[in-house]
């Protein structure tokens, strides 16, 4: 009886619903963006670039060049930063496409390395900033204050706070079915037609023991990553290189002005680099508890996605703004290729590839150190 | 410098791994509810509901009923939703005890 009454009144709300069908009273789940590959497309066009611009740098330092200054040692750290995060890269764009297949351990592995890489890169791009400031515009101190082992020791504690900041997201990323995905049937009256529009899928996502962790963490995550991972370097960099430009300009050198603009180049892309995402990050921390309709949510999700691409890119920018940039640096690329180069005219021919490399890597030392100078890396 | 090849090594090796254990599933959507219904869905139409809790991948809770016309995003905190929730419930035990009689 009660029954009855109940479901005439609501065939009411019922026939309310049918007139309001497009309007905002019906909330339904959002719909996720198209599975668009060309996300993964473009990860794997940042990934071979970062990939072979990041290993230029490793194999120049690790075959031609020895680390004479503490931007040496930072630059070799920022371009390890970097090589991995660009071969992970690829990797974490396919799971998230997908639905996570490669399971518990690599959601762990990817999203926490993901966070211990961007932390190192940015605090080592400030310690880089930081050197290059002490180097011109502190110059009596320089030589008190810049040496290889501080650079180590710096390089080290840098390392260990990334990875100490990204505790939280090892602890607080799980790979798991989320249960709204998890439908609880009750009524079985007619089963076949209950099409499995959507098996639950494995995300690697955060969870959390309770609501409060999870509103605090929700919150705490982005917002160390918007404090340290771009906020600090960023004002860090401004500091140190806008007293380096002004220590330039007073300088009488003719090689000033292109100091000036390569070091206003690594700051403007930097901040154009990384400015839109972490408006973005700050956008979504703010407005995540509050109730959004699903355009605005998808709109979110691809600005997200354009401002991270673009983000990522500076990864592949880093060797070519750092280390490229120096006429050392340039001569010794040359030098790889013209050994690289000869090599394969000696070697390729009569024995292929197998054993060419290390011993060309033995000759060319050899063959540097005679002719190697010492100096920062920030020469242009 | 023996330090950065053998770390190239193993990220290479890591990567490998990786890509080994791939196995293969669809992609389905993660269909979060960012904003709750203002309007009840009619009880008889309730086929089901899922659960979309805070602590997970979702920023809010919400109870989603599954009805033949589409699906609702409710607020856990209204009192109604909790009702529903406790009728299909029992809806549901009764019929497991029938199934037990049988």
């Amino acid at each position: 009886m009660m029954e009855s009454q109940e479901d005439y009144n609501q065939t009411n709300t019922y026939s309310d619903y049918e007139y309001s069908n497009i309007s905002s009273n019906w909330s339904e789940p959002c719909p996720e963006h198209n599975n668009n590959n060309i996300e993964l497309v473009i990860s794997f066009i940042i990934c071979i670039l970062g990939f072979i611009g990041n290993s230029l740098v490793i194999v120049t330092y690790a075959c031609y060049k020895r680390t004479k200054s503490m931007t040496d040692v930072y630059l070799l750290n920022v371009a390890i930063a970097d090589l991995l995060f660009v071969v992970l890269l690829p990797l974490t764009v396919h799971n998230e496409l997908t639905s996570w297949p490669m399971g518990p351990v690599a959601c762990k592995l990817l999203r926490g390395s993901y966070s211990v890489n961007l932390y190192s890169c940015m605090l080592l791009l400030a310690c880089i900033s930081t050197d290059r400031y002490i180097a011109i515009v502190q110059a009596r101190r320089s030589f008190r204050l810049r040496s290889l082992q501080y650079s180590r020791i710096i390089s080290s504690i840098v390392w260990v706070s990334a990875i100490l900041l990204s505790i939280p997201t090892f602890m607080f990323y799980e790979w798991y079915k989320p249960t709204h995905t998890e439908i609880i049937f009750v009524d079985q009256e007619d089963p076949e037609e209950e099409s499995p529009e959507e098996e639950s899928q494995y995300v690697c996502e955060f969870k959390f023991g309770d609501s409060t962790t999870a509103q605090t963490t929700r919150v705490a995550i982005p917002s160390i990553q918007l404090a340290i991972g771009f906020f600090l370097p960023m004002l860090i960099m401004v500091f140190c290189y806008s007293a380096v430009i002004i220590t330039l300009m007073k300088a009488k050198n003719f090689q000033r002005h292109k100091a000036v603009r390569v070091v206003l180049v690594v700051v403007v892309v930097f901040i154009i680099c990384h400015l839109p995402y972490n408006i973005t990050l700050l956008y979504d921390t703010v407005n995540m508890f509050h109730e959004q309709s699903c355009e605005s949510v998808y709109t979110l999700l691809q600005t997200q996605t354009v401002t991270k691409t673009i983000a990522y890119m500076h990864c592949c920018l880093n060797p070519v703004l750092y280390a490229f940039v120096g006429v050392k640096f340039r001569n010794h690329l040359k030098k790889i290729f013209q050994d690289l180069w000869c090599l394969g005219k000696r070697y390729i021919a009569p024995r292929r590839f197998s054993r060419t490399t290390s011993e060309m890597f033995v000759s060319t030392r050899r063959s540097m150190d005679g002719s190697s100078e010492n100096g920062s890396s920030f020469t242009m | 410098m023996v330090s950065v090849k053998a770390l190239l090594m193993v990220t290479a090796l890591l990567t490998l791994c990786l890509l080994t254990t791939n196995t293969s599933a669809a992609y389905a959507g993660k269909g979060c509810c960012h904003s709750y219904s203002k309007i009840k869905p009619p009880f008889h139409l309730i086929r089901g509901y899922s659960v979309q809790s805070e602590i997970e991948i979702c920023p809010i809770s919400a109870i989603i009923f599954h009805t033949k016309n589409g699906r609702y995003c409710s607020n856990p905190a209204q009192n109604w939703v909790m009702d529903y929730v406790e009728r299909l419930r029992n809806k549901a035990r009764l019929v497991h005890n029938n199934s037990l009689k049988k």
